[in-house]
């Protein structure tokens, strides 16, 4: 039965069945967001799937700047939605920063040193970075609170960084390797001096690999949760993936919403989009990537 | 840089000063990797084996209590609950993000036809947004009298479920596929595409049916792509219960029908305040990761 | 312009001796080439010179300069006013075709003005003025080639140091950028050390060369002197094309040679020459091998084995019993495989070389 299926979805013949397949395909992919984008621009948002009378942008103007009500049949309570943004952008970038200054030359020495151990010191660092995270954070709450990051966005970010510096160690490391040695040797031996050609010849030749791994870091900050739930305590300082959570109410029998429907929907499609545009602009490179720790031959 | 350089220290430090100074580079991401990702990892065993509370007096003057952690969960009827759940949870995440990931790699890479650059990222799309929306997203989906998967049951004639409720296991691992099933994309068509056309080729020439083809070309090139691909499924899985959370927050339903393993630490640790119960929860999670994916290898003949 | 020398030069790497006690002069404004086959430390050498690589032992000179010596003195390739041109040539990809002619001005700080008066120029003597504001990438291997000699010519230094740098050009170019190669060579002045295992290029570019093997010199000399008087048998087997005919002998009595199959009378003076030895190696250039179809007094007796014509000339491969010998024949010397032809050699030309190392007489 499974051989039919994989069959006739390896080789698309577009008759009847076909395209039904593939009907119900898209249906299955888009049918959720579809909603959320409806609502996100409706007036006043629902839980079903309407048609608005007519579309508004209102609800993103007013999750941008932060004049939604909300809570629950109880109390009326501030939401911070603009500060959330804010937030979010605030610990996208310090990852990115604190990723790549930190990513960058040690990728380009593991690249042209060569020691004793080199190897293991790679491996060491992949299965650091595969560890589940559950192993780690509890102490990370401790950690945090010694060293005085609770509720810090750079403690956050610096936190973020350490999970995703090993995955872009790797990835930086393997566009160091295509940069041929013999680069620097000219440079050096046009008189450049050791220093300078890492910034004239080394870091340019290798721009494509730091806006992969920017880019990347940027959006491991922009959507972490747990690291933030774990840290962050105070509703303003809420990342916006923290804050999508506090409105998705859930007392057992009642799962709903805080605000409405129109605004959490407005800010879900802003959370969406950075991670759209990345992706988007690397859309060639995606495929190669994926593949950094396992050739096929 | 000088030319003569006197003393052998000196000297030496002078004509390694680029090595030297590479090796200096690793130290900053080496340093944060130790602080914050070893450290904490060690951390969690060595807790494990206390009775350290979060708040409270139990924060400073906890006390080392060996196993004791370990055995309460294995008496713990809510370590067995989440287990099961857990369990469930991974095995369906797993069958379905696999199978959908490779049908999707498979329509992907076998033919040209109009649209595909399109259809591949549509099929992307839902990997792509972060997970803290996917809860939101499936909201209308799911809600029990107006949602679309109930009126799509409804109009099937089938009995409609109340997903958000009483079927909110069976909820988290569909949205968990749908929103995963594009990492197993991703892998296996990098692997598809990186065979070369001439095996298929040649398989034509002596008449081979597109099903032998798959079977004797296809599936033992991608079969380390395909291993991996199990392996970093299962382990995203297991550790991540961003739904699973927005689904329950900081209290475990009765029946613990949510509480995956890695919620149940959490709330353990953060609700109960139980910080060694929940490192020892933790470190069990850890050890399960790892003897899955040895036996992920092993199967694979890694 | 300096001249270098290698000081009885050494260089290990691990467990790999890669340059052996070598020892070397390059006169100011030479043009030397190293020959040998890939891994006889030609390569290393260069490297050396150029200071990407420090000495194990020995040392290194340019002119009166201590360079190298291995242990507490070191002047890095920053420092040694040496351009080298690479194999891959190294261009800088993220930089247009000017930026990387000027890049070692740009290093330097020389004023705007003047970077850009010498760019021109150097383009034009190469022939590249309309390629300036391209990307590497943009550009064929014959094209990217003459940029990084460009490059290498910018500062005008007091060495040139060329890696095989026509290794990837097709067989055409190459033949004409040997001669572009000379002529600039002998217009800049600058002493060149140029490395490759092609001996035509060798022949062709060289003032002398060094033949090299397994990391050591086996003969330094001008083109002609490595032709004409082969000081072993690698060089003799190494230089011209096709290869020289080295056939293995033993002396009898009477300076006759006996290779077996035949037996061979010396003419006395070479007679004289190799009295008292005993195993020889006999070799003769495919020229001076004369094939005719009448019998020759002296001549011998061998069967065609295969004939190769090459349009101005024929190869020919000549056996008897267990010998093959070749010649080259004018092109109107018509032969079948099969047929027996009479062989005689120009004994002035002849070499005799003992169990390796030496030659006796030319």
């Amino acid at each position: 039965m499974e051989r039919g299926f994989l069959k006739r979805i390896a080789e698309p013949s577009f008759t009847a069945i076909g395209y039904v397949v593939l009907l119900c395909l898209f249906a299955y992919v888009l049918s959720p967001l579809v909603w959320l984008f409806v609502t996100a621009l409706s007036p006043k948002g629902s839980p079903y799937l309407e048609i608005p009378e007519r579309l508004t942008l209102d609800n993103f103007v007013n999750v941008i700047t932060g004049r939604v009500v909300g809570g629950t049949k109880t109390a009326m309570h501030p939401v911070y939605t603009s500060r959330w943004i804010a937030n979010s952008l605030f610990i996208g970038f310090a990852t990115m920063v604190i990723t790549v200054a930190l990513s960058a030359p040690a990728g380009y020495a593991l690249s042209r040193l060569r020691f004793r151990g080199k190897d293991l010191l790679m491996t060491a660092i992949l299965l650091i970075g595969f560890m589940p995270m559950t192993a780690k954070m509890l102490p990370i709450y401790r950690l945090a609170r010694q060293l005085g990051l609770i509720d810090n966005l750079l403690g956050v970010s610096l936190v973020i960084a350490s999970g995703t510096i090993p995955t872009q160690i790797w990835i930086i490391k393997g566009f160091f390797d295509h940069i041929p040695k013999e680069l620097e040797e000219q440079a050096w031996i046009c008189g450049c001096s050791y220093l300078s050609t890492l910034f004239r010849v080394v870091l340019p030749a290798a721009g494509p690999g730091l806006a992969v791994i920017a880019f990347l870091s940027f959006l491991s900050g922009w959507g972490n949760f747990t690291v933030p739930l774990i840290m962050i305590y105070s509703e303003p300082l809420y990342p916006i993936s923290l804050g999508l959570a506090s409105i998705f109410v859930h007392n057992p029998g009642e799962i709903g919403l805080a605000i409405d429907y129109g605004s959490a929907c407005a800010l879900s499609v802003i959370y969406a989009i950075p991670p759209i545009l990345v992706y988007y602009a690397f859309r060639e490179h995606l495929m190669k990537i994926r593949l950094g720790k396992l050739e096929v031959r | 840089m000088t030319n003569v350089v006197i003393g052998s220290l000196g000297e030496w430090v002078r004509s390694n000063a680029f090595k030297l100074t590479l090796a200096l580079f690793m130290i900053p991401a080496l340093a944060v990797l130790v602080i914050f990702q070893l450290v904490p990892t060690v951390w969690t065993i060595w807790i494990s084996f206390t009775d350290m509370a979060l708040l409270g007096r139990k924060f400073h003057e906890y006390s080392f209590v060996g196993l004791k952690n370990y055995e309460k969960a294995f008496n713990d009827f809510g370590f067995w609950a989440s287990m099961r759940v857990t369990i469930y949870y991974c095995l369906a995440s797993l069958v379905l993000r696999f199978l959908l990931g490779l049908a999707a790699a498979l329509y992907i890479t076998s033919r040209k036809f109009k649209g595909k650059r399109i259809m591949a990222a549509i099929f992307l799309l839902p990997y792509i947004i972060p997970g803290a929306i996917h809860p939101y997203v499936w909201l209308s989906m799911l809600e029990t009298d107006y949602g679309t998967v109930n009126r799509v049951l409804r109009a099937l004639g089938l009995p409609p479920q109340s997903w958000m409720y009483e079927r909110l296991t069976e909820s988290i691992i569909a949205i968990n596929s749908w929103a995963g099933y594009a990492l197993a994309m991703l892998v296996l068509t990098s692997a598809l595409t990186s065979i070369p056309k001439e095996y298929y080729e040649v398989a034509d020439i002596y008449g081979a049916s597109r099903w032998f083809k798959f079977r004797k070309i296809t599936l033992p090139l991608i079969k380390y792509p395909l291993i991996l691909t199990l392996i970093l499924i299962f382990k995203e899985d297991i550790d991540d219960f961003t739904y699973a959370y927005m689904f329950t927050g900081e209290i475990p339903y009765p029946d613990y029908r949510t509480e995956l393993l890695a919620l149940y630490a959490y709330h353990k640790a953060f609700s109960d305040f139980e910080l060694g119960f929940g490192c020892a929860i933790g470190f069990i999670i850890a050890v399960i990761v790892f003897v899955i994916t040895l036996v992920q290898l092993k199967i694979g003949g890694v | 312009m300096v001249s270098i020398f290698l000081d009885s030069v050494t260089k290990v790497f691990e467990k790999v001796v890669a340059v052996n006690e070598m020892t070397l002069r390059v006169r100011d404004g030479e043009f030397m080439v190293l020959l040998g086959p890939s891994g006889c430390g030609k390569t290393t050498t260069l490297r050396l010179i150029s200071g990407l690589e420090r000495v194990t032992r020995g040392r290194i000179y340019f002119g009166d300069q201590l360079v190298d010596d291995g242990k507490s003195v070191f002047v890095p390739p920053q420092r040694r006013n040496v351009s080298m041109v690479f194999q891959s040539y190294a261009l800088f990809p993220h930089m247009n075709v000017f930026d990387n002619i000027a890049f070692p001005a740009y290093v330097r700080r020389l004023p705007r003005e003047e970077i850009k008066r010498r760019v021109y120029e150097i383009a034009d003597l190469l022939r590249i003025r309309d390629l300036l504001d391209r990307k590497p990438h943009e550009l064929s291997g014959g094209q990217q080639q003459r940029v990084a000699l460009a490059r290498a010519l910018m500062i005008e230094p007091s060495v040139l140091l060329l890696d095989e740098p026509l290794a990837n050009l097709d067989a055409k170019l190459r033949v004409y950028m040997r001669a572009e190669l000379k002529r600039i060579q002998r217009e800049f002045g600058c002493t060149t050390v140029y490395v490759t295992h092609d001996q035509v290029e060798a022949m062709s570019m060289a003032d002398r060369i060094a033949v090299m093997n397994e990391g050591r010199i086996m003969q330094v000399g001008t083109p002609d002197e490595l032709y004409n008087r082969p000081a072993n048998l690698f060089v003799a087997g190494f230089i011209g094309s096709p290869p020289m005919n080295l056939l293995e002998c033993s002396l009898l009595e009477e300076g006759v040679l006996d290779f077996g199959p035949f037996k061979l009378k010396l003419p006395p003076d070479l007679a004289e020459a190799v009295k008292g030895r005993s195993d020889l190696v006999f070799g003769v250039r495919p020229q001076d091998v004369k094939v005719s179809r009448e019998e020759v007094p002296g001549a011998l007796e061998f069967t065609v084995y295969v004939s190769e014509p090459l349009g101005d000339r024929v190869v020919l491969t000549l056996v008897k019993e267990d010998v093959m010998l070749k010649a080259l024949a004018s092109p109107d010397f018509r032969v079948e495989m099969g047929e027996e032809v009479w062989v005689s050699f120009d004994f002035r030309k002849v070499h005799l070389f003992d169990a390796k190392t030496e030659q006796l007489i030319v």
